[in-house]
């Protein structure tokens, strides 16, 4: 494993690169409570279909890039375009569109518990304005893709800890986004729930899909195969894949 | 599976109940019943007062006494003959003594009427565009030697159109203090409201509703509530005008007075939807 002070570019992202990256950060710098710990100077982009995983001691940064990534906050300083469009310059209904085509397997996010394992999800879908009949096809696929197809009906809160994991999945991957983000999404979770998870975000790689998975987990990281965006002391570096792992 | 999930309507994105209103609903319901209660008082006070006004404003009252071997209804009688030739006047109308009476007793308040004596009351009407004072009444029978006393009612008249301006003024200070308190308990309304669904509101937001899908969930939540409550409130005064109406406490109260209370039920909501657009976007607005 090679370490460098150059953070990934499009075409080094992953074996699908392409010259329009889903996300650019250019020299970003993140306001938290001890600025010193912060992501400062990070800069990367993001290919379509790569999968990344960010690394970074607990608190460390790694949610504060994922909520700039996912357009949950704003940038102290830099740049940070997605989809092409410089964040600042989104209104806040293109902000709301663009938050409709990124995923977030964020396990912190709740869950509308008066609604059916099948309502929580199609939110995503529903609140971009699609009708029932045009969603239920896919929100029914991708329930079962999660193994969730027999628990339509039930409540969210009648899950089990991986159960309620792969409905954040669902619910994070029912409208086809093109990036997902990741959040230590398999944190409390048996290795057998852990594995599936993984193996989930993976098929979503696969599939073309831009993932970026934040764990604290090294062993993680390195089983993953992937190239690893490892933040230490609020500077990012890229740790060189692909290695074998489970996306290889 | 795929067809029964979809074959149904998906729930509600706001859960039903959770903000813990029912204080919020019970001011609303206090607000409302106040507000039509007022609204129905005005209504038939100022009803009432512009009748009498009406009434009184195209008419006189003029009172005469017998004099020497002259009866009270004889100088009564003449006076009225004078005062018909009168350009302006319609019609003249002596009273008899037992309304003379009556009529008097009305006018000083007393209970019991008493006797009037030899004084005659004439109850003098004009003609409509008629601008008849009462100096303009008297001249003609002083010249005919006449004594009388006149009212032209300009006074009562004014008065009255005094007290109308005064009550107009005093419900629309009212209404505008009750829009505030509505206002104010309606800001309170969805602050409570938005605190207790913060978490859904960000994960909304985070999933990508957009600000008007958002606000338009809580503005629907929060007009229902107001208007239910609203709704309870003007029912409540438009039974206790009615119960006060059919018991003979007021009688100036008439039926189609109480549909001046409902209306307030209108405004409540139209104002709560707009504190609850205001209110929920200004919460918005500290999302990125």
């Amino acid at each position: 494993m090679s370490i460098t002070n150059v953070v990934t570019s499009p075409d080094e992202a992953g074996p699908r690169a392409h010259p329009a990256p889903v996300a650019r950060f250019e020299n970003v710098s993140v306001s938290v409570g001890d600025e010193a710990k912060g992501p400062r100077g990070v800069s990367f982009a993001l290919a379509p279909g790569s999968f990344h995983t960010l690394t970074g001691a607990p608190g460390g940064g790694k949610s504060a890039i994922l909520r700039l990534l996912s357009l949950g906050a704003r940038p102290a300083r830099g740049r940070i375009q997605i989809f092409g469009r410089d964040v600042f310059s989104l209104s806040r209904a293109e902000s709301a569109a663009m938050r409709q085509r990124i995923g977030q397997v964020f396990p912190q996010m709740p869950f509308l518990d008066h609604l059916s394992v099948f309502d929580n999800a199609g939110l995503v879908p529903r609140l971009a304005g699609r009708k029932v009949d045009d969603y239920a096809g896919d929100v029914c696929e991708v329930l079962r893709w999660v193994g969730l197809g027999r628990r339509l009906h039930d409540r969210p809160s009648g899950l089990s800890a991986g159960e309620r994991r792969s409905l954040t999945i669902a619910r994070a991957v029912a409208n086809r986004p093109e990036i997902v983000l990741a959040d230590e999404p398999t944190a409390d979770l048996d290795p057998l729930s852990a594995r599936r998870v993984l193996r989930l975000l993976a098929e979503l790689a696969i599939a073309g899909t831009t993932v970026v998975l934040a764990t604290s987990d090294d062993d993680l990281a390195g089983r993953c195969g992937a190239p690893i965006l490892h933040l230490h002391e609020g500077r990012m570096t890229l740790l060189e894949g692909p290695m074998p792992g489970f996306l290889a | 599976m795929t067809r029964a999930s979809a074959d149904r309507a998906p729930g509600p994105l706001l859960a039903p109940g959770g903000e813990r209103m029912a204080p919020f609903m019970i001011a609303f319901c206090l607000i409302a019943f106040i507000a039509a209660a007022l609204a129905i008082a005005v209504a038939s006070g100022g009803r009432a007062a512009l009748d009498l006004a009406g009434r009184l404003g195209g008419s006189a009252t003029v009172a005469v006494q017998g004099a020497g071997l002259e009866s009270a209804d004889a100088t009564a009688a003449r006076a009225a003959e004078i005062l018909s030739s009168v350009r302006g006047v319609a019609q003249v109308r002596t009273l008899d003594q037992t309304a003379s009476d009556r009529l008097i007793a009305s006018l000083i308040n007393s209970a019991a009427p008493g006797p009037s004596g030899d004084v005659r009351l004439l109850a003098v009407s004009f003609t409509p565009r008629s601008t008849l004072s009462a100096a303009a009444l008297s001249a003609p029978l002083r010249v005919q030697g006449v004594s009388a006393a006149i009212d032209d009612h300009r006074l009562s008249t004014s008065r009255l159109w005094r007290g109308a301006v005064l009550l107009g003024l005093g419900s629309a200070g009212a209404a505008i203090g009750l829009l505030v308190a509505t206002w104010l308990v309606a800001r309170l309304a969805v602050r409570r409201c938005l605190d207790r669904q913060m978490s859904w509101l960000q994960l909304l937001h985070a999933l990508g509703a957009s600000d008007g899908l958002v606000i338009c969930l809580v503005r629907t939540r929060l007009a229902a509530r107001v208007a239910v409550s609203s709704a309870i409130g003007a029912a409540l005064a438009l039974l206790a005008a009615t119960a006060w109406r059919v018991a003979g406490r007021s009688p100036d109260i008439a039926w189609n007075d109480l549909i001046a209370g409902p209306p307030w039920i209108l405004a409540a909501v139209m104002l709560a939807m707009i504190v609850t657009s205001l209110s929920t976007r200004a919460v918005l607005q500290r999302t990125p």
